[in-house]
């Protein structure tokens, strides 16, 4: 939510901390400030104001208050919003809800003889850095209060409406509207709506009409300030598919006392900087209410704030820090009667004394001990709480079988050169599929892990050098999902990208059956198909023991990764055998030839070592390497790498007995 | 670059895992894991996440087409609601699994991707103790240096709710592009659980009290080591996983 630093400033006698000191304040015990930006010689501050506060927070008013808290300043209104009129004169109009629990209060107000101008600058200046666009003084005023106070408000031209009484009620079958962006609207027997004796003049809480839409020829207007169910808005919006500022904060549960402040700070507003001389006329609002609800109260100790916090924070403390956040607070003594509509009045048996917290209407959002005591624990701060080991207690963790065995295979087809995939979960086809897929092509959950490893070893085989493997071995222990049922699967694939007839394939799973039998005495009797292996997992772990204990089964040697980001340029390829006598460190042949590759050495392979005892007697050992050249900058040329393998082989040639081949 | 041994190599969310689940378990915490497909009961109601809730907005959900209530878990949090209902306090759990969210994706986001979620349960339970664990698992994670900070944050299943920052490891706090010049990286969510989470398992909330810590395991992944784009980690890319 942006609010304006200048316009926030003007709530208080006393100048505000600075923007970095503000927003770290605000930061750190109410909401996160994600972004602050200069606008001439004030800061736009971008207030991320959490969902549990979007109730009575999604106003400047609201971080004013939560200011007033944290900071202990005294805050007031504007005095443009807080002038007083004269008693209203007598009412034209009437207001029947038909609907009183989609709509709990419905105030209209109308104002005679107001002129319509463009609004001042403040105003317009304000709007602006909200992301609003000024439009004219009275739609203006609608739309600042809004801001200011978190009540969204809407005006009508009185003469443009059929009748003389506003109407609250759901669409009939058939009727539309023309929005106030000329767009028609198909109405639907679920959509409450502002109407007059004929028309539909408002989707309720949304967005107004055309037909009383207020403009520079208007004279006479109808203020709105009401309080919309938010479940109903909700579906609505969504429904409709239209969202605004004020259906944004209807959804959020407007608190339903915001609509007198709202309309009175409107009608002060409006006589500021629309009125024409003395001829403006402000009747009397008419209001159809509910009856106005009394405030919660709140039974709490110390002692339970305490105990859920972990804190040592005094009653004094305690009282001082609900009175900071403008709740009223009453010290009741052990066998004094509460009162039967304060929640939690039972935890007076535990103690000695106990508050009676009075939540303000506004904080919809506090209705039990818990709300309370997040409310102590921010306004205190955190990071005044010490931290507690957790106490010793007689919980034995189970041994989970599946992710114990999961945890050994996967070791153990790692040390046998394996590479681990996490397929997506979205597939081509299936026995199941989601509404709205992220993909149309892909709207199933799979039913197999074999589809996506096979393209996964396809999407690989490219890439076979840079791996630096000729045989590409990977495996998947994954959910996969069919008519009702969700089982987890055991996949292994092998790709021998060196021969079509995969002869290394078969080896490679021969070569897993003996280790995985040797090590974890798992009998997988089952055979490849295409070059993968698929079964369920229950099924490979079938005959395994109850596990003791995980030992270091998750102890990960983590020192030696450093990750690089992919390079999406093209590699080279290029071979190198070396004979070298018997006892020359290989090290050294790698030293050379990364001394002179530098950055461009992608990956090393080496796929031969062979003695050689030659017709002079010399002993050697031929090394032979596949060499990787990749830049993170530029497809290499030939050129480029040829220079690089014409130093390698100089260099080795220059070391005696080195015999480059 | 290292030439090539014969070790392949675990995917990088699994090595990520792991190191959070080893401090953990040597903490005595019990794995418990659950379905991809959930019911919306255990995934939305049970968590006080009633329907028509605002806060459902926080996650967009993939409904199963044909299957009403059903749809792909939006977080790993119902695995705690189906254990609390079936396990009598005390008890320390580690919930490791996949969660899927409807989003457009991006460098940054993806349909799928992995959760951790820690829960305590027990008498005496308080914030106090959560600070403790948070600060435990962090320096398990980062070293002894690290330093965390907690602010108020908002999810339906805790209250209070917090957020933790933790100061930027690669500047020590004093602003560089990794942690956008703030000093300090937003790295886990957590609070005390609701009363009305542990009461809809049956849970006295009057004798019991609890915590819950979230871990986003990708991003941790992403931070630590720099991966430049989250869907790399699902295509089957094995030039990512070679590096770990």
């Amino acid at each position: 939510m942006l609010t304006s630093y200048n316009w926030l400033q003007s709530h208080f006698q006393k100048p505000l901390p600075s923007v970095t000191e503000l927003s770290h304040l605000l930061t750190m015990h109410a909401f996160e400030i994600e972004d602050t930006k200069k606008w001439d010689d004030d800061v736009v501050i971008d207030v991320d104001v959490l969902p549990n506060r979007s109730s009575d927070c999604l106003s400047h008013w609201g971080i004013v208050r939560e200011i007033e808290t944290l900071a202990g300043v005294e805050a007031t209104l504007p005095k443009s919003l807080t002038q007083t009129l004269e008693a209203g004169t007598p009412q034209t109009i009437s207001v029947e809800r038909e609907e009183t629990d989609q709509c709990r209060r419905y105030i209209a107000r109308v104002v005679k003889n107001v002129n319509i101008a463009p609004s001042p600058e403040w105003i317009q200046d304000m709007l602006l850095k909200v992301g609003q666009k000024p439009i004219n003084n009275i739609v203006d005023a609608t739309n600042f209060v809004m801001f200011e106070l978190g009540q969204p408000l809407h005006a009508f031209d009185a003469d443009k409406i059929d009748g003389d009484t506003i109407f609250i009620r759901y669409a009939k079958k058939g009727e539309s509207i023309t929005t106030l962006d000329g767009q028609v609207v198909e109405l639907d027997t679920e959509t409450l709506v502002i109407a007059d004796e004929k028309d539909p003049l408002a989707i309720a809480g949304i967005k107004g009409g055309k037909k009383a839409e207020v403009n520079e020829k208007t004279k006479n207007i109808i203020l709105e300030s009401a309080h919309f169910d938010p479940v109903s808005v909700r579906k609505t919006s969504t429904r409709l598919k239209i969202r605004t500022e004020s259906s944004k904060r209807f959804e959020n549960n407007v608190p339903v006392s915001f609509a007198s402040d709202g309309m009175g700070a409107l009608s002060s507003l409006i006589k500021e900087v629309a009125s024409s001389g003395g001829e403006t006329q402000f009747e009397a609002p008419v209001e159809d209410a509910e009856e106005e609800k009394s405030p919660q109260q709140i039974a709490i100790t110390s002692k339970a704030i305490n105990d859920l916090l972990g804190s040592i924070i005094s009653d004094e403390e305690v009282e001082v820090i609900l009175k900071k956040l403008h709740f009223k607070v009453r010290v009741v003594v052990k066998g004094e009667q509460i009162d039967e509509g304060v929640i939690g009045r039972e935890i007076l048996k535990d103690g000695t004394s106990a508050f009676i917290v009075t939540v303000p209407l506004y904080r919809t959002d506090v209705n039990r001990l818990e709300d309370i005591v997040e409310e102590v624990g921010r306004v205190y701060g955190y990071e005044n709480i010490e931290a507690r080991a957790l106490p010793e207690e007689s919980f034995i963790p189970r041994i989970d079988r599946n992710v114990y065995y999961m945890a050994l295979v996967k070791n153990e087809l790692r040390a046998l050169g394996f590479y681990e995939v996490i397929g997506h979960i979205f597939a081509p086809d299936g026995d199941r599929r989601v509404q709205s897929a992220a993909s149309e092509e892909r709207p199933y959950i799979r039913r197999d892990l074999r589809t996506g490893m096979k393209s996964a070893l396809e999407s690989n085989r490219h890439y076979a050098p840079l791996l630096g493997r000729d045989v590409i071995r990977v495996f998947e222990i994954g959910k996969v999902f069919k008519e009702n049922k969700e089982e987890m699967h055991f996949a292994l694939g092998v790709l021998d990208t060196s021969s079509k007839k995969q002869k290394r394939a078969d080896q490679a799973f021969e070569e897993i059956r003996e280790a995985l039998k040797k090590s974890c005495g798992i009998k997988l009797e089952a055979l490849p198909k295409e070059g993968i292996l698929e079964i369920s997992y229950d099924e490979l772990i079938k005959d395994l023991p109850e596990p003791k204990s995980f030992g270091s089964i998750f102890t990960e040697k983590i020192d030696h990764i450093s990750y690089e980001p992919l390079s999406s340029y093209p590699f080279m390829l290029r071979d190198i055998a070396v004979f070298v006598p018997e006892e020359t460190d290989e090290q050294e042949i790698m030293r050379v030839i990364r001394e002179h590759s530098g950055d461009l050495l992608a990956k090393t392979l080496l796929f031969d070592v062979f003695p050689k005892e030659f017709e002079d007697g010399t002993k050697k050992v031929s090394y032979a390497y596949h060499l990787v050249f990749q830049s993170y900058e530029r497809t290499l040329s030939d050129g480029e790498v040829g220079e690089v393998m014409k130093n390698i082989e100089e260099d080795l040639r220059k070391k005696s007995c080195f015999d480059v081949r | 670059m290292e030439e090539t041994k014969d070790e392949g190599h675990l995917h990088p969310v699994t090595i990520m895992k792991r190191q959070v689940l080893e401090y953990f378990v040597e903490n005595g915490f019990e794995i418990v894991t659950g379905p991809e497909v959930e019911t919306e009961y255990y995934n939305f109601d049970a968590l006080n996440v009633p329907k028509d809730h605002p806060a459902r907005d926080m996650q967009d959900t993939f409904w199963l087409e044909g299957e009403p209530g059903t749809l792909l878990a939006t977080h790993t949090s119902p695995v705690q609601a189906r254990y609390m209902e079936s396990h009598e306090p005390p008890f320390r759990i580690v919930v490791p699994g996949k969660v899927f969210r409807n989003e457009a994706t991006d460098a940054t986001h993806e349909t799928q991707f992995h959760q951790i979620e820690v829960l305590v349960v027990g008498k005496g339970i308080a914030l106090a103790n959560l600070k403790h664990s948070l600060e435990g698992f962090l320096k398990h994670l980062y070293g002894e240096t690290a330093k965390m900070k907690l602010r108020p944050g908002y999810f339906p299943f805790v209250e209070p709710g917090v957020e933790i920052d933790m100061e930027c490891m690669r500047c020590s706090g004093k602003g560089c592009p990794s942690c956008k010049y703030n000093g300090w990286i937003e790295i886990l969510g957590a609070g005390m659980v609701h009363p009305k989470v542990l009461e809809n398992a049956g849970i006295d909330s009057h004798t019991w009290s609890g915590f819950a810590i979230g871990v986003g395991v990708d991003r941790l992944l992403m931070l630590r080591y720099g991966i430049e784009d989250i869907r790399l980690l699902y295509s089957g890319n094995l030039r990512v996983v070679d590096q770990f």
